[in-house]
């Protein structure tokens, strides 16, 4: 937890960075038409930023950042997710789904309980229907063609 | 009036009414799943059409479009993540309710004021389709372009913390729009270099980044869902005929929403993703206690879920007599209609007289018949809910993200965007910069560029083409709306302040 | 131990001789019999549009004909442009991966783009099945009554008459400058995302008149007049409406829409997928031709030369466009 942050210039700088980046991949040899609307937004946006960020000085609105519950879970969480998707690009959807939500689960309920090797092993068999049925709706009925990996 | 009770008769079918239970079924199933949307329920559906009759496949249709906007409210209520754009309002007062145990009020409240909407939509549709048409004829780019610049005053209600955060939320949203390929001018900008970019950002995929994810996150760092037990007398609360009661309570916040979700509907492109959160907006406007909002008032939710479901038939007011999809469902209810040759205009309604109305007065019918599957399947859905454990909840709505992006435009780089730009929301979250004000400038964005930028072409008839932005009528009436809508918070801070001070002297 | 050893060789052997079996059959039948599984046929356009809803009515047919299943899925975004980068780049040349591809698109976005992902011809053509002219239109209340009208206004207001269209560097849009090279006229093109908004912009006023597809003059004959068509004759569809050819305007152009396969894909499986759909083509004709489209059945060398042909009409004007940036 981050206590008693200037959330006003932290808002203001990524602002302003989000602004340049924005502002420097305009092609030079871009239309009129196609750039009109974009470069005064950026600028607006460019503007906003500043304003919030000379807020921070003056009068800044702080705030206790990541207060509630555990930050760190948050990041493994994330990165699991993260994980998940470069998974199903190189697994394919199924194998992938499968791994994934049992990680998540079993990482997840490691701060509320203790999980037995025979718990798990019924949860991953539950996950397996769950992803199955899932699978099944979608390529089957929906014909949505659901990315294939290594296995299928 | 002879095809009128024609096309009751022809309703009297029980393969109809299985097909209207059906088809709100699975459309509830669709809206309140996390990134499945109406859309895409219809295009699945779509090709099972072809092999019906023209009549039970438009009923179809329009039973799960009806459905599934009225679905979205169950993630909005007990996950605060919109299953449809068209939801998002409702997330803002049904998922506080959720917190205080009041969940089963909250979806009972929806669904009573979904089939209201619902109804008054098709009774929008049957009587005053032609003065309504008309009307969204005279939109043109300047009205588009003010139009846009109205939802942007929304985005004053919709930021939770500061309104400078909330306006560079909508900017960055806007920016975010503007990826990919011009609108107007059709040369790709923002790629960074990768063609598959060329796509921009799809708004679904935003909508569910930015609002899903960061929940998720949430449930994983609180270590449980948010869902409060169940409050004692909530059970009471949530019984049918007394919910019916208190959203009839407040009739004027019911027709006010009705009436604003019809005007939104008829605007081709603007659609139910920005009527509920007007209504919710002028609710809120119009509250004696509009600071209340956001802890659970029911008429903030009453509000976002009359007013989508109006859309659903409403937006069928320009499809059916112009041929114009107001909504993006629509297009995929013209394709249907255009292959088994009925073709929209004046035609529809004497030729095809009998076929339209049945058509029209099914969507009624399905907007009653989401009561009952909404009370079941809603007690149901918040049992299931309620009773898994978190940590099992967090990668099963997952998955459902996952899949519902994926199937969007079937490209795995949208879940990477996805992926992004939630975990983005997240940390902006943290520093006071909401979802709601982006997403709205993802919406806003192409709208307010593709009226400017066509208005300033047309406008090439002046030495300043901008005049083209004043040229109607109803350009100033917008405008007039715009300017109160901007000053409105500003006003009101101040009448407060007067009128405490007031109290205070005393 | 010896016996356990020879029973185990003996073991690896059928084995081996099972699989090598295996490998023989499946290479062989890999040549018996196209197709045999189901086909992918992408649409890079939204659900409810034209090329949907050809792809759909083609659907049936084709899969009765071809005798497997054929899945039509969406991939939209760019105005195709992703799906069909994605294509040229991923999809295998077996024939069972084909994407529905249409003119000018492919021909102007790899040259008007800085990197549109594809190139215009990375791909066997199966067919181009139907064709949409371009058609001038304006609504029924225009003082417009024919093209020399319209062309007379533009010549003494250049610049004030409002053109809509769907997209920029489209078919609409491209036509739309080879009229006012051939009538010496200055026109503003007012681009629209797609036909759908045009329809709206033109009957409620906001647009003097409107270059898109002849269809909207087939769906709309009661609100919109047809002040000219882009195609070499009169259409069935359109008896009334004059071609530009025969007003002296030599402007046939409009959208094609085709079927291609991935390069490298082998000519026999080409063919066994173009007759198909040429098949189809005249099954579904009469839907088609009654929504305004014109059919064509440009398969094999015809597709390559219609390709060609159309490039070098576009390739010029889009030329001048660049000098004039």
């Amino acid at each position: 937890m981050i206590k008693n942050a200037n959330s006003d210039l932290i808002a203001g700088v990524f602002g302003l960075l989000l602004s340049a980046a924005f502002w420097f991949s305009i092609d030079k040899e871009i239309g009129r038409l196609s750039v009109m609307f974009p470069r005064a937004m950026v600028i607006i946006m460019a503007l906003i930023s500043v304003i919030i960020f000379l807020r921070g000085f003056i009068k800044a609105e702080r705030s206790d950042l990541f207060a509630e519950g555990n930050p760190r879970r948050v990041l493994v969480t994330g990165l699991l997710f993260f994980g998940w998707y470069f998974a199903i690009t190189v697994l394919g959807f199924f194998v992938a789904s499968v791994l994934a939500i049992s990680s998540l689960a079993y990482y997840l309920s490691l701060s509320s309980r203790r999980v037995s090797v025979k718990v798990f092993s019924g949860w991953v068999l539950i996950v397996f229907c769950e992803v199955l049925f899932f699978y099944l709706i979608f390529s089957r009925l929906l014909h949505v063609p659901l990315p294939e990996g290594m296995f299928f | 009036m002879a095809t009128f009770e024609q096309a009751l008769l022809q309703l009297m079918d029980p393969i109809v009414i299985l097909i209207i239970f059906g088809g709100v079924s699975a459309g509830l199933f669709v809206g309140a799943m996390p990134g499945l949307t109406a859309t895409m329920a219809l295009a699945v559906l779509l090709p099972f059409t072809f092999t019906m009759p023209a009549l039970l496949g438009l009923v179809a249709l329009g039973a799960v479009y009806m459905g599934a906007i009225y679905g979205g409210a169950f993630a909005a209520i007990l996950v605060n993540t919109p299953g449809t754009p068209s939801s998002i309002a409702t997330a803002f007062e049904g998922y506080p309710l959720a917190k205080q145990g009041r969940a089963l009020e909250a979806i009972s409240v929806a669904t009573v004021a979904s089939a209201i909407g619902g109804i008054a939509g098709v009774l929008f549709l049957l009587f005053l389709s032609p003065p309504l048409a008309k009307l969204s004829l005279r939109f043109g780019p300047a009205e588009y372009f003010w139009v846009a610049m109205l939802g942007v005053t929304l985005i004053a209600t919709l930021s939770e913390g500061s309104l400078l955060k909330g306006l560079l939320g909508g900017a960055i949203g806007m920016m975010l729009g503007t990826m990919g390929v011009a609108p107007i001018g059709g040369e790709t900008r923002f790629t960074f270099g990768m063609p598959v970019m060329q796509g921009g950002v799809e708004m679904i995929v935003a909508l569910i980044g930015l609002f899903v994810l960061p929940e998720l996150y949430n449930m994983a760092a609180q270590g449980r869902t948010s869902l409060g037990a169940v409050a004692v007398d909530s059970k009471a609360k949530a019984a049918f005929w007394h919910t019916v009661r208190v959203v009839l309570s407040k009739p004027g916040n019911l027709i006010r929403s009705c009436l604003i979700g019809e005007v939104v509907a008829i605007i081709p492109g603007a659609g139910g993703n920005i009527a509920n959160l007007v209504a919710y907006n002028e609710a809120k406007r119009a509250s004696r206690n509009p600071e209340r909002f956001g802890t659970g008032v029911i008429e903030g939710l009453v509000a976002s879920e009359s007013s989508n479901n109006v859309t659903v038939a409403g937006s069928m007011v320009p499809l059916l007599t112009l041929g114009i999809p107001g909504a993006p469902p629509d297009a995929v209810i013209l394709g249907v209609m255009l292959l088994h040759g009925l073709r929209p205009g004046i035609e529809l309604f004497t030729t095809s007289g009998v076929l339209t109305y049945a058509f029209i007065i099914s969507m009624g019918l399905a907007a009653i018949a989401m009561v009952p599957v909404g009370i079941l399947g809603g007690r149901i859905i918040y049992r299931i809910i309620f009773r898994t454990p978190y940590y099992f909840l967090v990668p099963t709505i997952g998955l459902a993200t996952i899949l519902g992006t994926y199937a969007l435009r079937n490209s795995s780089s949208d879940v990477l965007i996805m992926l992004i730009l939630g975990t983005a929301g997240y940390l902006l979250k943290q520093v006071g910069i909401g979802a709601a004000p982006i997403v709205l400038g993802l919406i806003l964005g192409t709208i307010a560029e593709v009226g400017y930028v066509q208005a300033m072409l047309g406008g090439a008839v002046y030495r300043f083409p901008v005049i083209r932005l004043f040229e109607n009528s109803l350009s100033w009436i917008l405008i007039a709306m715009v300017a109160f809508s901007a000053a409105w918070p500003l006003v009101s801070a101040l009448l407060r302040r007067r009128r405490r001070r007031g109290e205070g002297a005393l | 131990m010896d016996k356990t050893l020879r029973t185990r060789t003996k073991i690896l052997a059928v084995l081996g001789c099972f699989l090598a079996l295996t490998f023989l059959m499946s290479s062989v039948e890999a040549e018996a019999k196209f197709p045999e599984k189901p086909i992918t046929y992408i649409i890079a356009f939204n659900p409810g549009g034209e090329s949907d809803i050809t792809a759909r009515l083609q659907e049936s047919h084709l899969q009765r004909i071809l005798g497997v299943s054929v899945a039509v899925t969406h991939k939209t975004g760019g105005g195709g442009a992703v799906a069909w980068s994605e294509f040229q780049r991923t999809a295998k040349p077996d024939g069972y991966t084909i994407i529905g591809h249409n003119i000018p698109h492919i021909i102007a976005q790899p040259l008007q783009r800085r990197d549109a992902g594809y190139r215009t011809d990375g791909w066997e053509h199966i067919m181009w099945f139907h064709f949409t002219p371009n058609a001038l239109l304006v609504r029924n209340e225009s003082p417009f009554k024919t093209l020399d009208d319209f062309i007379q206004y533009a010549k003494k207001n250049p610049g004030v008459v409002t053109v809509s269209g769907s997209g920029s560097y489209s078919a609409n849009h491209l036509d739309m400058l080879r009229l006012e090279k051939a009538a010496g006229i200055k026109l503003t093109y007012v681009p629209h995302t797609g036909t759908g908004p045009v329809v709206p912009a033109l009957l409620g006023g906001h647009q003097m008149a409107a270059m898109n597809y002849s269809m909207l003059g087939v769906q709309y004959s009661d609100k919109l007049r047809v002040l000219a068509v882009a195609s070499d004759e009169r259409m069935d569809t359109l008896p009334d409406a004059p071609t530009f050819k025969e007003l002296g305007y030599d402007i046939v152009g409009g959208a094609y829409r085709g079927v291609a396969a991935p390069k490298g894909t082998p000519p026999e499986i080409i063919k066994v997928l173009a007759d198909a759909f040429v098949e189809t083509n005249k099954l579904i004709a009469d839907k088609q031709v009654n929504l305004g489209f014109v059919m064509t059945y440009a398969t094999g060398k015809e597709a390559d030369e219609l390709l060609q042909r159309m490039t070098k009409n576009y390739e010029a004007i889009l030329k001048e466009i660049e000098q004039k940036k």
